[in-house]
């Protein structure tokens, strides 16, 4: 079973991985835009990057809203929740 | 003598200004007719509509030097006249757009999507199809589409004028289309002195002594292979870095060869 919490640590990972962004800077509250430098080409390789994570295929829609670090987390958090 | 200079100058500098905004309007509505009854597809009038615009600041460029506004030197033109180059260049003042485009017949440029909303450019901007930086991921597209049809793109990777005396700062963007798209950057270092026509100049704020020169330095192509080994978003993260400082270094000596 996957916690929040793993995905919350898989979603830095990516982060760090994907931008070298510096871990110590992120939070469930840090902006992306503001705070972690993520422009909207940089959320189009993280949208890919989470795709492979998840196995599942994500609707634009479901980062529509995402403006946070935990948002990210609970967007991906309900659609690992949604597999049986 | 130096102080008829002055006026001299001060009142040229408003005519060009006046020029400028009134054949922003009128060129564009008296080409717009004849473009459109031109035989040919929208590509074919973007085309000629570029063109139309080069030699149109060609003219604009050698009025103002008439004028006794500003001198002007290029050291290897050839090196912007190719096709499918990316020409990345600083930002100093108001006239480097007018001036690159005036230098490379078939230049397209990446151009602030508020221009759509200035008077004098608008009408330009509209006939050339030049592509506006309101999204990134359709901004990329449009600069592979249009390298790849031989254009020359212009992009200024600070996204707006030079703000003096502050470290130089570049967008994300130019990196991101040159690691996403595999064109090779031409670097063009632009210096105006004395300084006038920055972001903390308004028109009537021209050098005391003297007209201004700008000047334009073509380097070497930047070679791209350690950045395209990365990821595309680390790629562009690390060129942009590497950008920031290449330009603050040259622009530099090019302060201190003129003084």
């Amino acid at each position: 079973m996957i916690t929040r919490d793993d995905v919350y640590q898989k979603v830095t990972t990516i982060l760090v991985d994907l931008f070298e962004i510096d871990p110590d800077i992120i939070s469930e509250d840090a902006l992306l835009y503001n705070d972690l430098d993520i422009d909207s080409i940089d959320a189009v390789d993280l949208v890919i990057e989470l795709k492979s994570y998840t196995g599942k295929k994500i609707a634009p829609d479901d980062f529509k809203s995402v403006r946070t670090v935990g948002d990210i987390v609970n967007a991906v958090y309900e659609l690992l929740g949604d597999c049986p | 003598m130096r102080k008829i200079n002055y006026y001299w100058r001060l009142f040229a500098t408003a005519i060009a200004f006046s020029l400028f905004g009134f054949g922003g309007v009128v060129v564009p509505l008296l080409a717009l007719p004849i473009l459109y009854l031109l035989p040919g597809g929208v590509s074919q009038r973007q085309i000629r509509a570029r063109k139309l615009v080069h030699w149109t600041f060609w003219i604009y460029i050698h009025i103002m030097r008439s004028l006794g506004i500003l001198t002007w030197e290029i050291d290897r033109l050839d090196r912007l006249q190719r096709s499918g180059i990316l020409v990345l260049a600083n930002h100093p003042t108001l006239l480097d757009v007018v001036f690159l485009v005036a230098f490379i017949p078939n230049a397209d440029c990446i151009v602030k999507s508020r221009l759509k909303m200035n008077p004098a450019m608008r009408g330009f901007v509209a006939l050339t199809g030049y592509i506006t930086n309101d999204s990134a991921e359709t901004m990329i597209d449009s600069a592979k589409h249009s390298l790849e049809q031989g254009n020359a793109l212009i992009i200024f990777p600070e996204g707006t004028r030079t703000k003096p005396g502050q470290e130089l700062s570049f967008q994300r963007g130019a990196a991101n289309i040159i690691v996403r798209t595999g064109f090779i950057p031409t670097p063009v270092i632009i210096n105006c002195e004395p300084a006038t026509l920055s972001k903390q100049h308004k028109w009537y704020h021209i050098p005391k002594e003297r007209k201004f020169n700008l000047s334009f330095r073509v380097l070497d192509d930047i070679e791209m292979d350690r950045f395209m080994a990365l990821s595309p978003s680390l790629g562009a993260r690390h060129l942009t870095r590497y950008l920031e400082d290449f330009f603050a270094v040259k622009i530099n000596i090019n302060e201190h060869e003129n003084t």
